[in-house]
């Protein structure tokens, strides 16, 4: 399926490439289908670029990266919005803030992206008790 | 707003289906216990506004921000010797 973005112009994307994202993300409740892109990217960093609207996509990266330890404690609740059998089969991203300042990049721990691969199904999580930062700096 | 006026033990209700009882009032601050259908996400407005303000901005990131910190990354790696975590 084709659709038009404003930052890559017009992708295709398979039906299983296709990311259904309950509730959406926060502040942007309408976009539920997005996908992953990785054009033009060096190292870890992907686009998670939303279907519902051209001009809206985040970049993420995977925090274990650069926390090895970091972990998402899912509520079952959570985990039945995105059918989670197997924790094994989640993908976790966080969205990352790119400053105008070059050395203020920063993840999101406190609200990671959590994409079920197997049924392509994903949420937005609040770990409210984590202690985890919604900046936490990625670069020196 | 509406301003409700309500005592530990006593309870709202919102809608059909979402209660909010006192459970305990001590030194400033107000225990609230929240019932709610499993659909619907209850947060600590200070974590979930965090995150959304987050989510704003970070919205606003182009190809050419990406870029930039690819450079950053990468420089950042070599200069780690090879970033042997990735």
């Amino acid at each position: 399926m084709k659709f038009e973005t404003s930052r890559f112009g017009q992708v295709d994307v398979r039906e299983d490439g296709i990311i259904h994202i309950k509730d959406g993300i926060l502040g942007f409740p309408e976009d539920r289908r997005f996908c992953l892109l990785e054009l033009d990217t060096v190292g870890p960093f992907k686009w998670l670029q939303s279907l519902d609207n051209s001009n809206l996509a985040f970049v993420i990266i995977d925090p274990r990266l650069f926390i090895k330890e970091y972990a998402v404690a899912l509520e079952p609740e959570e985990a039945e919005a995105i059918s989670v059998e197997d924790p094994g089969e989640c993908m976790v991203y966080c969205i990352v803030t790119i400053g105008s300042d070059p050395s203020n990049v920063t993840a999101n721990l406190a609200g990671p992206i959590v994409i079920n691969a197997r049924t392509r199904q994903a949420k937005q999580v609040v770990l409210v008790d984590s202690g985890y930062s919604v900046r936490h700096r990625i670069l020196d | 707003m509406l301003v409700l006026t309500r005592k530990p033990g006593q309870t709202i209700t919102i809608g059909d289906d979402i209660k909010v009882t006192i459970m305990e009032i001590k030194g400033g601050q107000v225990k609230l216990g929240v019932e709610a259908p499993k659909n619907i996400a209850v947060y600590r407005e200070e974590v979930y506004l965090k995150v959304q303000q987050e989510n704003v901005i970070a919205a606003q990131a182009g190809v050419p921000d990406l870029k930039r910190i690819q450079e950053a990354w990468l420089k950042q790696k070599t200069k780690k010797g090879g970033g042997d975590e990735i």
